[in-house]
């Protein structure tokens, strides 16, 4: 024990410990195998307990991730440096490796290269940490295969705690397979509960959900013993108690909530102590409420998943005797099976909680903003199962005029795709720092797929470069859908390219790469084919589909998003998930500011948001002060309409910008009437535009309101771009 | 859906007996319910409530109201309400303009905040 550094060891210690446990270590290194170093390290039995190794130099950041991971329930190892964490990795059965990259000694990089070159420690995935963004490019390049990932200092908690419980799960699924097969192997050797284990371990219930197999399980149960009662609790999330999920017959001696707090009464008693009984007359606890059938007898049997409490299982009687030590034997038996199938049902749905997190965290959190081009993406997860795509999207800045855009489909799902997914994406961003061309990114990753992730890895990508100054579109596609254009007067057009063999197929093509110009006011649109594809129905068919969707789809890209996937997804269930990224070119110079938007609270921040755009695009030189004002008063005038004017349930408002003679006009229009202002709040909005702009006209008629609001801006700063 | 803008943060630190709420981000009629509902839950033992506005590049009349509302619910509780909104600041000047610093406390910075609700 004294050699485990554990977090909260790790918390405790004076670093001059560590340096001791250090020596200490080292004196009782040279063989692995050493009973003392065994004894010691509790890792061999604690195989349902994968390690989680952290790596850093800095005493304070290891508490730090400590506190952070401490939730997730691996066990925590700190080491100080890579060579000790190269020692730790000896010895110990490690899940998953958090390296620092920058660390005195041998750095993360150079650790890593030896973690990779050692046969027994090559699978272990490993996840940087870096403050520094230049890291990343080397990361990408060096690791773009096998499970590797990063971090960026500081980092967001959820996040690291997402991908490292990605790693953590998947260890944990193959102790989980070992500890099934060995519970099977037991349980059968008895062959007078055979009958009973295959009726409660029936693939059939493999598909339930939790609920539903909870019932199952109760009916089984309660026919299998010919029992007057039977329930099945399970821990709660707060783990302080065991919650009643499914029960039939008569009314079991529960609290009437079906609630049992793990600190009161025998049942309680029992299930804390994991221990069976077979209860009888008196020794039964009272029902409440009182019910006129009383059990006479109860078998009480917990729920273990190791050595952990998952639930209880009761089973009744109204006769006293009906019960003997065999059937509790028997229940016992069963028991187990049902911690498997009630876990691995658990242990689903927890999955589809992380995966979801962990699908958000590979996708850009936030798209970037070049000058001249207005972005918006939409993911929708498959309807199936819930699970991770592998669908991805990507946008960076290249160079004040150049923004590289991907988006990519790994074929199939789950955490594999997943990360997968997030290797591609990041080779691909590395080669476009670079400076590679559509074509050849698409080569190298081509290449990169080939020599790393082995065969039956398939994914298709779409590259492209747009090119604000040239007003142009490069693109290169490895199998991936064509990218549509919507110009200015509603035609749509895909962008065709040759040679596109999706990546991991075939060495030989190199993907040829096409240049096509891009019209200010052009929308690209970016796609996967869940967008298209339905089961039973031919591709062009969707591509139609999308054809009309786009050509009435709004100008702006966030509600053409919207339209789009209302008009080809709609409210159905997808069998495979969805992303789409929508690119505009914006025009170059002046011209007004022209929206329309839903009449919806959403749309308030994003009608903002394109004001100032449009400022810093059209009048750079307009001071912050009124800039400030008149995104206020811009505001105001917008909140006003979504909270006042009534329409029809899709009703959109208009607004416009203009500069002009020294004079800043802004006008919005609705299609409904104004409800007269209640309470102080409409005043103030009123107040506020009337106190910021030079006039405030309101011009109410039966079929809509115009707001014009006009401010005078001093000659020197009118002046647009 | 990714497409959705995260506005605004609203982070709240319980120091001694005074509760201090940071938002940072901006704030309007899209996100103002959530954050009135981070900001009420004051714990009934407090002096008072420090809102802190410095990170926030935004706000128009929508918050104006939620801090108006604030502040006359702590009234009643016999708790005080100070807001922390740096001059030139865009949202100072909104706060100006509607008049909230005649009722409402607007001090420069957190520190003063503190000290003026410890020291009445």
């Amino acid at each position: 024990m004294a050699r485990r550094l554990s977090a909260v060891e790790g918390i405790e210690r004076e670093p001059r410990d560590r340096v001791q446990m250090t020596a200490a270590q080292e004196a009782g290194d040279p063989q692995p195998a050493d009973p003392a170093a065994a004894a010691i390290d509790p890792a061999g039995d604690a195989g349902a307990s994968p390690g989680i190794l952290l790596v850093d130099d800095y005493r304070e950041n290891l508490i730090a991730l400590s506190a952070l991971l401490e939730p997730l329930g691996g066990r925590l190892i700190s080491a100080d440096s890579g060579e000790q964490a190269l020692r730790v990795l000896l010895r110990q059965e490690i899940a998953v490796i958090l390296l620092d990259v920058r660390m005195a000694g041998l750095d993360g990089l150079q650790t890593a290269r030896i973690i990779r070159s050692r046969p027994s420690t090559r699978h272990i995935p490993i996840i940087f940490l870096t403050a520094a963004a230049r890291d990343l490019a080397e990361i990408s390049l060096a690791y773009a295969s096998g499970a590797v990932d990063y971090v960026i200092k500081p980092f967001e908690p959820d996040i690291l705690r997402a991908k490292v419980s990605v790693f953590l799960e998947l260890s944990r699924e193959r102790a989980e397979r070992v500890r099934q097969t060995e519970a099977r192997a037991q349980a059968e050797a008895v062959t007078r509960t055979v009958r009973t284990l295959q009726v409660l371990s029936d693939t059939a219930l493999t598909n339930l959900e939790l609920d539903g197999l909870a019932a199952e399980l109760v009916d089984r149960t309660c026919t299998l013993f010919g029992a007057d009662a039977a329930g099945l609790l399970l821990r709660t999330e707060a783990a302080t108690g065991l919650q009643l999920q499914a029960s039939r017959g008569v009314a079991l001696p529960l609290p009437a909530d079906g609630f049992l707090d793990l600190a009161e009464g025998p049942l309680a008693r029992l299930a804390a102590e994991r221990r069976s009984a077979l209860l009888r007359g008196g020794e039964l606890p009272v029902a409440e409420p009182a019910s006129p059938a009383r059990l006479a007898s109860l078998m009480v049997v917990p729920l273990l998943s190791g050595v952990e409490l998952l639930g209880m299982v009761l089973v009744g009687s109204l006769a006293e005797q009906r019960f003997d030590a065999g059937d509790l034997e028997l229940l016992a038996l069963a028991a187990d099976r049902m911690a498997i199938a009630l876990d691995h049902s658990q242990r689903f749905a927890h999955g589809r909680e992380l995966v979801q997190t962990l699908q958000r965290s590979l996708l850009p959190e936030r798209l970037p903003h070049p000058p001249r081009l207005e972005l918006a993406a939409r993911y929708l997860p498959s309807g199936l199962a819930a699970q991770v795509g592998g669908d991805w999207y990507d946008a960076l800045e290249l160079d004040g005029e150049r923004t590289a855009v991907m988006i990519g489909d790994v074929v199939g799902h789950g955490v594999r795709a997943a990360t997968t997914m997030s290797e591609l994406r990041n080779a691909l961003r590395a080669f476009a720092i670079e400076g590679h061309s559509p074509s050849e990114a698409l080569h190298q990753l081509d290449r990169l797929v080939q020599a790393t992730l082995g065969t039956g890895m398939i994914a298709t990508v779409l590259f492209l470069i747009v090119d604000a100054g040239a007003a142009s579109v490069t693109l290169a596609r490895a199998g991936h859908p064509p990218p549509a254009v919507r110009s200015l007067d509603g035609r749509v057009r895909f962008l065709e390219t040759e040679n596109t063999v999706p990546l991991g197929i075939s060495d030989a093509t190199r993907p040829s790469e096409s240049s096509y110009p891009l019209a200010p006011g052009e929308t690209l649109l970016l796609f996967t084919d869940g967008l298209v594809e339905r089961r039973g129905e031919s591709i062009s068919v969707g591509l139609d589909r999308l054809h009309r969707a786009l050509r009435h789809a709004p100008a702006d890209v966030e509600s053409l998003c919207d339209h789009v996937l209302a008009q080809t997804i709609g409210t159905q269930a997808t069998d495979d998930d969805v992303a789409l990224l929508a690119v505009q070119l914006l025009p170059e110079t002046d011209g007004p500011l022209e929206l329309v938007l839903p009449a919806q609270a959403g749309s308030v921040p994003l009608a903002r948001h394109r004001l100032r755009r449009w400022f810093e695009l059209n009048v750079p030189t307009l001071e912050r002060e009124l800039r400030a004002d008149l995104e206020v008063a811009f505001s105001e005038a917008c909140t006003n309409v979504v909270r006042h004017a009534y329409g029809p349930r899709d009703a959109t408002f208009g607004a416009s910008v203009t500069v002009a003679s020294g004079v800043v006009t802004i006008e919005i229009r609705d299609t409904g009437r104004w409800r007269p202002p209640r309470g102080e709040h409409g005043g103030r909005g009123l107040l506020l535009m009337r106190q910021l702009c030079d006039r405030v006209d309101i011009d109410r008629r039966p079929d809509g309101t115009t707001v014009r609001m006009q401010r005078d801006v001093p000659a020197s700063q009118a002046v647009s771009s | 859906m990714s497409g959705s803008r995260d506005l605004a943060r609203v982070s709240v630190a319980e120091r001694d007996r005074v509760t201090v709420a940071t938002i940072c981000g901006e704030v309007d009629i899209s996100n103002a319910a959530e954050i009135e509902e981070a900001l009420v839950a004051l714990p009934n033992l407090a002096l008072g409530l420090v809102v802190d506005l410095s990170g926030v590049g935004y706000l128009d009349s929508t918050g104006v109201s939620l801090l108006h509302g604030l502040a006359l619910r702590l009234r009643r509780r016999s708790q005080r309400l100070i807001i922390v909104s740096p001059i030139d600041s865009p949202p100072r000047r909104v706060l100006e303009l509607t008049g909230l610093p005649i009722r409402t406390p607007v001090l420069e910075d957190v520190g003063s905040a503190l000290a003026a609700l410890e020291h009445p």
